[in-house]
């Protein structure tokens, strides 16, 4: 259970607050012993599943009811011609998992109902997206409602571009939100590069279980859609860099863009390895065009520096200069044109052993050579 | 003695021991009517705990493992309570009470692995039940059951690797399915999973445990992802992950037990997610583990894989014989 506050200690309990929670376990025991007497005698009509409906928006997460309702209703969503009962039985279903839903945006069972009823492919996929960016608004960090959201747009077909610019219109609206910030992780190489990073199938699949719908499924491989080893092109890196810039100096504490702009450099990095690549040839011009990333990332560290006195509050320009430098020398490439006055990567991470004592031991082994982030 | 209000940083061993029986007893309440549907889960977390205590005697194990095969199905699951359909979660938790009480002969582990492996997707991913869910936590719950019932050869165990690796992120961490965003609890079933599976080199460590590292609030508690407030649970979930691939000392465990311990109810006994809320056995469970993963006085060692207790007992010989 979370956030349910500890009631003070040696207070006498107030008579009121006994007698309504008396009341409701009354209530619900009673609920509870009807509706699961019913699923055990598989008795499916008007009445009994009402009473189920009521004890899901009570109990959402009681996953045996969830199945009743699934074998009562399984022939009916089979009329795939979009019969009147059908798209009624349908209907009446969306409408019970967001009842269940608005109460709890975090429920795996509903999430998984709602899911099994759109999979039969009988409603609109147009209402999904308005009640997601709902949910989304009230908690844009849901990942129960993010999940969702991708079995949604890859089976709307929703070009990567649009997401993209959902997330990005989130991340304007709040920097620190790390769920839209990893969306656009998840997007920027299907948006640069065409194909989509996941098809519809390869969300789906596995969805095929002999209960289960299967008009939208499909099978696929698995591909690692989270963390494409495929290139970005420095061009959509740069533009991204942008973006995160923004972030860093509205709150240069907040790790969500942080963390974000770690990816980024290991993306860049990546163009100076394998072999499909040029970056790593001097003179080239991904060579030249990647230098001045490195470059400019470190001004940015420093710019940071600069403007914030307080070394504490410096931890995150800090290690990324510390891992900038540590790529640079890699690539020998100089360090940018005040290198002489600036502490080497080494020096930075005694520093940071110091700022951020919390994570002494990992700073202790990037110093030592023994961790390693940047890894392509 | 560690009764004394405003004393907090002794673990309050025997009052946590009285808290979960008393949990385990109360059968008319609110809670347990809530609670139903999971209380095989529920059951593993109490007995664990307790286990880790050095109290697992103050329970009825007789009657409780009794209670567990009451819970099993025709189609060799086991539901979340005699009332429920099986499911593969609560079927772990099944094999892992019985696996603490080393009473596992009294199930046909043919039967609950062939429950198991038909869950299994082309695709190398799980199924929750028949309904199709699909989530990298089942991926974890089977193996670690195959694995505990020494059937790990039903399933295919590499395509069931594959599929948690493809499950990871920008950030080195896992979701629950390809493409959705890292949290901690998902890190642990998918480390476990890829330990289990002998795949740990299908994840980038340094990247991952430094995320991990980074769960750490400036208060000493962890949260489960960036920017979230901490939560004794994630004491778990990320410590098992960064104790699996051998990088705990990468975060402050002295400020961390003192964060778990400041969640303990020390009048009445239990733990909670933050100071200010009310105690339940989820959280008392993964405190206790958590500070056993840190080496913290009086308690027993716990299994950082399998989620039981390593020493002393017959869970322990298990472990030991089998690996
Ligand atoms: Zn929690």
């Amino acid at each position: 259970m979370h956030n349910r506050p500890r009631p003070p200690k040696g207070l006498p309990e107030d008579p009121k607050a006994v007698e309504a929670g008396r009341v409701r376990l009354q209530k619900l025991s009673r609920v509870c012993n009807e509706v699961l007497k019913r699923v055990a005698e598989d008795r499916v009509d008007e009445e009994s599943l009402k009473l189920a409906a009521a004890l899901l928006e009570q109990n959402p997460e009681c996953y045996s009811v969830w199945n009743y309702r699934r074998r009562a209703f399984q022939a009916v969503l089979q009329g795939r011609d979009g019969s009147a009962a059908a798209r009624e039985a349908a209907d009446a279903e969306l409408a019970l998992t967001e009842r269940c839903l608005r109460r709890n945006p975090k429920s795996y069972a509903t999430w998984h109902h709602r899911r099994w009823i759109i999979q039969k492919g009988l409603t609109p996929l147009k209402h999904e997206l308005q009640l997601l960016g709902q949910l989304l608004e009230v908690d844009s960090r849901n990942f129960m409602a993010w999940a969702y959201r991708r079995f949604i747009v890859a089976l709307a077909g929703i070009p990567p571009r649009d997401e993209e610019q959902y997330a990005a219109g989130l991340i304007d609206a709040n920097f620190s939100n790390y769920s839209a910030w990893h969306a656009r992780t998840t997007l920027l190489h299907a948006v640069h590069s065409g194909p989509p990073v996941m098809s519809v199938s390869q969300l789906v699949a596995g969805d095929q279980a002999a209960g289960a719908g299967s008009e939208h499924n499909g099978s696929g491989q698995p591909s690692s859609a989270g963390a494409s080893a495929e290139l970005v092109p420095l061009a959509a890196l740069r533009q991204e860099f942008e973006l995160v810039h923004q972030a860093c100096f509205t709150d240069p504490e907040d790790q969500s863009a942080w963390l974000n702009h770690r990816w980024l450099l290991a993306r860049t990095f990546a163009h100076t390895q394998g072999p499909q690549t040029s970056a790593a040839d001097e003179g080239s011009p991904a060579h030249q065009d990647l230098t001045e990333i490195f470059e400019q990332e470190v001004d940015m560290c420093n710019q940071l520096l600069e403007v914030e006195p307080d070394r504490t509050k410096c931890k995150w320009p800090l290690l990324t200069l510390a891992r900038l430098q540590e790529m640079q020398q890699q690539l020998g490439l100089r360090a940018g044109s005040q290198g002489s006055t600036q502490q080497s990567a080494a020096d930075i991470y005694r520093e940071l052993m110091v700022v951020d004592p919390k994570r002494k031991g990992y700073y202790a082994d990037a110093l030592e050579g023994r961790a390693h982030v940047m890894a392509v | 003695m560690d009764s004394e209000p405003g004393t907090s940083g002794r673990l309050v061993v025997d009052r946590h021991a009285r808290y979960i029986c008393t949990f385990a007893k109360a059968v008319d309440t609110l809670e347990f009517y809530l609670t139903e549907h999971f209380r095989l889960s529920g059951v593993y977390w109490g007995v664990t705990a307790l286990a880790l205590l050095g109290h697992l005697h103050n329970l009825d194990g007789e009657g409780i493992v009794k209670w567990v095969l009451s819970c099993q199905n025709a189609d060799g699951g086991f539901g979340g309570s005699p009332r429920h359909d099986s499911h593969i979660l609560y079927t772990l938790s099944a094999v892992q009470i019985l696996v603490l009480y080393d009473k596992l002969e009294l199930v046909d582990a043919d039967q609950v692995a062939s429950y198991i492996s038909k869950l299994q997707q082309s695709n190398g991913s799980f199924i929750g039940d028949s309904w199709g869910e699909v989530d990298t936590r089942f991926s974890y719950v089977a193996l670690c059951c195959c694995w505990l019932l020494d059937r790990l050869d039903r399933l295919n165990v590499r395509k069931a690797a594959q599929y948690v690796a493809s499950c990871r992120n920008f950030d080195g961490g896992f979701g629950c399915t390809p493409g959705n965003e890292s949290h901690a609890g998902q890190v642990f079933v998918c480390v476990a999973a890829l330990h289990i599976a002998d795949s740990l080199d299908l994840l980038d460590a340094d990247l991952l445990c430094w995320w991990l590292s980074e769960r750490q609030t400036a208060g000493g508690g962890l949260n489960g992802r960036p920017e979230k407030l901490p939560d004794v649970c994630y004491s778990w979930w990320c410590l098992s992950a960064l104790s699996i691939l051998g990088r705990l000392h990468w975060i402050d465990q002295t400020a961390l037990q003192d964060f778990i311990l400041s969640c303990q109810d020390e009048d009445d006994g239990g733990i909670s997610d933050r100071p200010e809320d009310m105690v339940d056995v989820f959280h008392t469970f993964f405190g206790i583990a958590g500070l056993c993963l840190m080496g913290h006085p009086g308690l027993k060692a716990v299994d950082p894989t399998f989620a039981l207790p390593l020493e002393d007992g017959f869970a322990a010989n298990f472990l030991n014989e089998n690996e």
